[in-house]
């Protein structure tokens, strides 16, 4: 063979491997035991968004199964990546390869056909040259080389790895991605041997896959046995000993210091799309609040007959209760022992659930909690809408914290079939069900692990509280406008039923506790801290960490309804002296910007074409009291939650907005 | 008002990933493959992938060919991607080397050489790779020295007037990433599988004049 190999200039490459089952992401362990990642369409975008080198999709359905190539969903697929794509799985002629490559896709992955077709994938070569063919091969190691499987790892033909490469070499494929199946999905480390004979037979580039379980085993690969680019699924999609969900990719930094390479391009300013400019608020015919800026519009803002609203007396109230010094720290100390005490008698394996988001306060007190020697789970409802900027920030955090994560994963048709029922019944709440579903997962995790405790990141004083006609939310509520608007059926959403929260409430005896209440919460501070800490980034809003999120608070809200949710967090910060008062008038006035790639997937993945979406967006105004909701019930056991409350059991807000008519 | 870019489908190459990230950069675009309607074309994109030969005879016997020459006469910015920019020369060592390219930058496209001081070098050129500017800085000037950009080709442009050569980069060899001339300019790597930075390319040459 040739001496070393020459390929200055170009990048190692790291490739996440995503496996497409049906119209679901899913990643599975050697070949098996398929566990569900999250919706197509998001996942790809946040991978584009990590600008990542390259991206192979396999659909392990049409490999194994071979049920034709699923045209319609990778179209929607390519649409959202403006990063190198291979596609492989059932691609078995000519036609099919072409049409790939017109779709978007830079390289077509053949496994089984290149054994049982090699004449037709030699005129795919042809036909689209020999770099946009990748022969991939499956192989299980045995005790004196490695045998060759097909269709999806199912079926041996009987072949050698030496034996496939002389294939590859005749049929003239321009790349190689060599798997382990011993090693897939095990994180234990690529295997170097099978890697490095492959690399030393073929005089194309390699792409080595199956157990590169960490950043630093993607370096071996290359280095060590001379692949051009090191492929991996579980690391990119899980985190953690748990293998909880959770999409991920090195840091431009981390690249930098695993392969010495350079930053690649700084981040540029996109225009603005003006459709979705939502203008200011005029502030004629209303009264503003003297001392935050709460204006007379707010529902209970109770600014008719004084000039301090109803909001800024709460907070005083608050503050009443949990005043900031000795006493506070020392009721913080006195939590944090009773919580550990708790786990010790109940024999949890955790102190407490802690539900992040990848947003300030709940990174904020993931640390805090570390730092009283808590041992908390965390625990991440993943509505398949998450950003980039909130699965890097929850993996950066947790990750030098040591802190085990689960990540419930709803399934993403159900999901946004829910949300398109909110939409079409005119109401106002169409984030209710990702509240309600967080509150639920955190709920089934505590009883689950037999944990007494959920720690929330709320704080009074830098995020207010929420207006009680401005959100409803209950699990009667999403089943109602799910049952008259919905079409998909409801198995994965983890609803809130009256029993359920009943039974957590009390037989379970949960608790529910917001910490930063006793502590001195400024939110630059601990943005600032965050990010020199832990990498972690801010992204631009207060609840803006989830597209949909983004959605309702930056364009749904403002525009169909008027209402502007920075009012009350803006008010918060003046309360509590982090923000002048001027400033937050100034920001408040802003116009709102809705952001026009957001938007496009709100249509696409809700299938809304544009006119239907402005359709729903101009429809008449609906109210949660139309629908069948646990509000009646709430006050029919007013006495009961206001027990549940004294007992720590609900919060204070939930007994004075939900069982108060 | 920015103009429609008009991107040249013949079957060859991923018009659809162009289209895409030209809408996602704000700007409409039409796929055209008849040569009568190139002639209303104000900006052009020709893209590309597979072997030289093969596209160069399908330009010629769709009668694209002589459009896309009428076209780049007439003066509107022209843009050539991956097998497209190496289609604006004047012919390719690829395959049997009978077919003709457009002949709009004077020069040859070659092979990588199988070794480079007697190190083996691995053909394709696929992956991540940087560019410096050389030559007409005024030609996409969003281009920086050091962007990264994605390349995936076993043959480059090798114009045979270096001013023609707007920015290199080195595998093995340095060679053409970008060449200019005139109304036309060739990329060899693929600005809309390059992120940010390609699609800043893009926005350039569909937003400028």
């Amino acid at each position: 063979m040739p001496g070393t190999i020459e390929q200055a200039g170009l990048e190692s490459r790291v490739i996440p491997v995503l496996l497409l089952d049906g119209d679901r992401f899913v990643k599975t362990i050697r070949f098996d035991d398929p566990k569900y990642v999250g919706d197509p369409v998001n996942v790809l975008s946040i991978f584009n968004d990590f600008e990542v080198d390259e991206i192979v999709l396999l659909d392990i359905g049409a490999a194994a199964r071979r049920y034709p190539i699923q045209s319609e969903l990778l179209e929607r697929l390519t649409s959202e990546a403006f990063v190198p794509l291979a596609y492989g799985g059932g691609v078995g002629t000519v036609i099919e390869a072409e049409k790939l490559v017109r779709m978007g896709f830079e390289k077509v992955v053949v496994n089984t056909s290149l054994l049982e077709r090699p004449d037709e994938v030699r005129r795919m070569v042809e036909s689209l040259g020999a770099q946009a063919i990748v022969g991939a091969v499956d192989v299980r190691a045995h005790a004196t080389g490695y045998d060759v499987f097909t269709r999806g790892g199912t079926t041996s033909p009987g072949l050698d790895l030496d034996a496939w490469i002389a294939i590859a070499q005749d049929v003239g494929v321009g790349e190689v991605l060599v798997t382990s199946i011993d090693r897939e999905g095990t994180r234990v480390g690529v295997d170097l041997h099978l890697t490095k004979h492959v690399v030393d037979a073929m005089a194309v580039p390699v792409i080595a896959h199956g157990g590169a379980g960490s950043r630093q085993m993607l370096v071996d690969p290359i280095e060590i046995a001379g692949a051009q680019a090191v492929a991996a699924g579980s690391q990119f999609v899980m985190q953690g000993s748990r293998n909880s969900v959770l999409i991920n990719y090195p840091t431009p930094q981390e690249l930098s210091e695993l392969f010495g390479r350079g930053l690649g391009m700084l981040p540029t300013e996109l225009t603005a799309d003006s459709r979705y400019l939502v203008p200011g608020r005029d502030l004629s015919n209303t009264k503003m609040c003297r001392r935050c800026i709460i204006t007379s519009d707010v529902p209970r803002a109770a600014l008719e007959d004084s000039d301090i609203c109803f909001y800024c007396s709460l907070h005083d109230s608050l503050n009443a209760q949990y005043p900031i010094g000795p006493e506070s720290l020392a009721a913080l100390t006195a939590f944090a022992e009773r919580i550990k005490r708790d786990a010790k008698t109940s024999g949890a394996a955790y102190d407490c659930i802690l539900g992040v988001s990848g947003g300030t306060d709940s990174s904020f007190l993931a640390h805090q909690l570390v730092e009283l020697g808590v041992k908390p789970l965390a625990v991440h409802f993943d509505n398949t809408w998450n950003s980039p900027t909130a699965t890097g920030n929850i993996y950066a955090v947790l990750d030098k914290l040591g802190i085990d994560l689960e990540t419930y994963v709803v399934d993403n048709t159900e999901y946004d079939d829910i949300y398109r029922a909110f939409m079409l019944a005119g109401v106002k709440d169409i984030e209710a069900p990702t509240d309600i579903g967080f509150m639920g997962v955190l709920y089934r995790a505590a009883e689950k692990h037999g944990i007494k405790h959920i720690v929330e990141g709320h704080s009074f004083r830098t995020e207010g509280v929420s207006p009680m006609g401005w959100l409803y939310m209950d699990g009667g509520y999403i089943e109602d406008v799910h049952r008259k608007f919905g079409t998909v059926p409801m198995k994965t959403f983890p609803n809130m039923a009256f029993n359920d929260f009943l039974r957590w409430s009390t037989w379970n005896a949960i608790e529910r506790t917001r910490p930063l209440y006793w502590m001195d919460y400024h939110k630059e501070d601990a943005k600032r801290f965050l990010a020199d800490t832990f990498g972690w980034k801010w992204y631009g809003g207060h609840h803006l960490e989830n597209r949909f999120t983004a959605f309702y608070h930056t364009y749904f809200l403002p525009k169909r309804w008027g209402i502007n949710f920075r009012q009350i967090e803006l008010s918060a910060l003046v309360r509590s002296g982090q923000l002048e008062r001027d400033a937050a008038i100034e920001q408040f006035l802003a116009p709102r910007q809705g952001d026009a790639d957001i938007i496009a997937m709100v249509k696409k993945r809700l299938g809304f074409s544009d006119d239907d979406f402005e359709g729903v967006m101009g429809m008449p105004q609906h109210n949660y009291r139309e629908f069948d909701t646990y509000k009646r019930r709430f006050e029919r056991l007013r006495l009961l939650f206001w027990l549940l409350w004294k007992l720590n059991r609900v919060p204070k807000s939930f007994y004075e907005k939900f069982c108060k008519p | 008002m920015t103009s429609v870019v008009t991107i040249v489908d013949y079957g060859v190459g991923n018009v659809a990933s162009i289209a895409n990230m030209l809408k996602k950069a704000g700007f409409d675009s039409q796929l055209v493959s008849d040569p009568d309607r190139l002639s209303y074309a104000d900006k052009l994109i020709l893209p590309g992938v597979g072997s030289f030969d093969r596209a160069a005879a399908v330009l010629r016997h769709t009668g694209l060919r002589d459009a896309i020459l009428r076209r780049a006469e007439s003066g509107i910015p022209i843009l050539g991607v991956c097998l497209g920019m190496q289609l604006l020369m004047d012919g390719s060592d690829e395959g049997e080397a009978s077919e003709p390219g457009l002949g709009l930058i004077p020069g040859r496209v070659r092979r990588f050489p199988a070794e480079v001081d007697g190190s083996r070098l691995l053909v394709p050129h696929m992956g991540w790779n940087t560019v410096r500017r050389e030559g007409n800085p005024t030609v996409l000037p969003s281009v920086r020295d050091g962007d990264r950009y994605y390349f995936v080709h076993s043959y480059f442009a090798d114009p045979a007037d270096p001013s023609h050569r707007v920015a290199v980069s080195t595998h093995g060899v340095e060679f053409a990433s970008m060449t200019a001339r005139a109304n036309v300019v060739g990329a060899q790597f693929h600005p809309e599988k390059s992120h940010r930075t390609g699609m800043a390319l893009l926005t350039d040459f569909a937003g400028g004049r």
